[in-house]
């Protein structure tokens, strides 16, 4: 397997150079604005597509076919894939700690738990697409990504349009679901893990 | 006889094909050509082979090893190589290098180096700016440095010129002189298998219309000329093709089993490939 992964860091090494011009951009354009939260999430939100780059370059050059005439087994090649996903996402995670640090050191606990709570996000959102990727294919796929990506936002905008509020939740309970978070996030990526394994079994070339 | 490959009634379904009771036995220490026109069922036995589609019926081994249960251990010991290298295109041959010896427990990679040497191929140069010889080339080398024993090759020569197919079948004979080596290898261009190849399979509309020594083949058939009234009187028995001309009728047959006096040609494997599927008498 380690074959595997390291053949997808050498596909995305130019992608990785991007990766880190638009780090160190957006770091330089959230500087003065203090909104550590956003950043955060603009790293990890790339992060989380690097291995979705790597499926689309497998994709174009037909690379599981190649990859199953070698001693390879299918589940290994699901499996490879979140691993790559995992590196990038702590790789991000780590680095939007040490910018919570650089930001205010005053806020580091906060900050702490905002990366975590950014991470967590990011590893559901691995889970969830990584299964309608292997099962349609990175082109189709994105379209599913865009659809589950925005109906949740178009849906919190078209609530909020017609008067809902949060109401009922308290601030003490929000902070526990927090925490609770990183744990939600490991078991549902458990779980789309045996999702893709059982998609990916089925497949036909 | 030991087989390095076996399908016994192989059948795979699509909705407007299906691949029909495929039976072949490749023995130990032979090159087999598969053949048949496209579309007749060539990658989808290659694939079944690899189980890169899963087979509705039959049985499959490779190397004395079921293609379902054994086939990760397997897959160290065969060599595959499709109509395309597959290989990322961003990447050189160094890198891959890098990766094979990371997937391959037997990569030999003074062996890898050597082919591409051979090959001239540069290792610098990104797989993508390859023109499509290099990259089956490359394939080829890749698929012959972690000592396989037996090469699985689709379409692996179609596509490239007379001199790069020369060389390669010249790597598969080299391959062949083990005596523990087998190569299965389909395609279309006849003229190469009639070359190398020891068995040729015969696939047509997803039947195995032959399967057989290739010098048992080229003893048995024949190309008879004759009139049309003369065709009358020859067995319909041994008549396996005919077609009609302005000058006459030819037609296929088993040669040994004609009698009288007739003017009867050599047939090649692509005669017999034509007659049989062009003009096969119902």
């Amino acid at each position: 397997m380690t074959g595997l992964i390291l053949k997808d860091l050498l596909n995305l090494k130019k992608q990785l150079k991007i990766y880190i011009i638009y780090i160190i951009f957006y770091c330089i354009l959230f500087y003065s604005s203090d909104n550590f939260g956003m950043l955060s999430g603009m790293i990890i939100m790339f992060a989380v597509m690097i291995p979705i780059t790597a499926m689309g370059y497998d994709e174009k050059d037909k690379w599981d076919i190649y990859a199953l005439t070698m001693p390879v087994s299918r589940n290994e090649l699901v499996l490879s894939k979140y691993v790559v996903g995992l590196i990038f996402l702590f790789s991000s995670f780590i680095i939007t700690l040490f910018l919570g640090l650089l930001y205010d050191r005053s806020m580091f606990k906060e900050n702490i738990l905002i990366s975590l709570v950014v991470l967590s996000a990011g590893m559901i959102l691995i889970a969830v697409l990584f299964p309608i990727f292997f099962k349609y294919g990175v082109e189709k796929g994105r379209t599913f990504m865009m659809l589950i990506l925005f109906i949740p936002i178009a849906a919190l905008i078209f609530a909020s349009k017609l008067g809902f509020k949060l109401h009922g939740v308290e601030e003490s309970e929000l902070i526990a679901f927090f925490h609770w978070l990183p744990i939600i996030s490991v078991a549902v990526l458990a779980v789309s893990v045996l999702i893709s394994i059982s998609i990916y079994r089925r497949k036909e070339f | 006889m030991e087989y390095a490959l076996k399908l016994e009634n192989v059948t795979k379904e699509y909705k407007n094909f299906k691949l029909d009771h495929v039976n072949i036995c490749l023995p130990r220490g032979t090159i087999m050509g598969f053949v048949g026109e496209n579309g007749a069922g060539k990658s989808t036995t290659i694939k079944l082979i690899i189980d890169l589609i899963g087979r509705d019926g039959g049985k499959i081994t490779i190397l004395g090893k079921d293609n379902k249960s054994g086939l990760k251990d397997v897959k160290e010991n065969i060599g595959v190589v499709m109509d395309e290298s597959y290989l990322p295109e961003s990447l050189n041959a160094v890198e891959i290098n890098r990766i094979m010896k990371r997937i391959y427990r037997t990569w030999d990679e003074g062996c890898f180096y050597e082919l591409l040497d051979k090959f001239s191929i540069s290792r610098s140069k990104i797989i993508k700016e390859y023109s499509r010889g290099t990259k089956m080339k490359l394939s080829i080398a890749a698929a012959l440095s972690h000592d396989p024993e037996l090469l699985i090759l689709d379409e692996a020569t179609s596509g490239l010129d007379p001199i790069v197919r020369e060389e390669i079948l010249d790597i598969f004979m080299e391959f062949i002189q083990d005596e523990s080596h087998s190569v299965f290898i389909s395609s279309h261009i006849i003229s190469d298998l009639e070359k190398v190849c020891d068995y040729i399979t015969f696939i047509h509309k997803g039947k195995i219309i032959f399967s057989e020594a290739k010098d048992g083949l080229l003893d048995n058939y024949g190309i008879l000329k004759c009139s049309e009234d003369e065709f009358k009187n020859i067995d319909p028995e041994i008549v396996k093709g005919m077609r009609k001309n302005k000058f006459g009728t030819e037609a296929l047959i088993l040669k040994n089993k004609i009698r009288g006096d007739y003017v009867v040609d050599k047939a090649d494997i692509e005669d017999i490939m034509v007659f049989y599927i062009k003009e096969r008498i119902q």
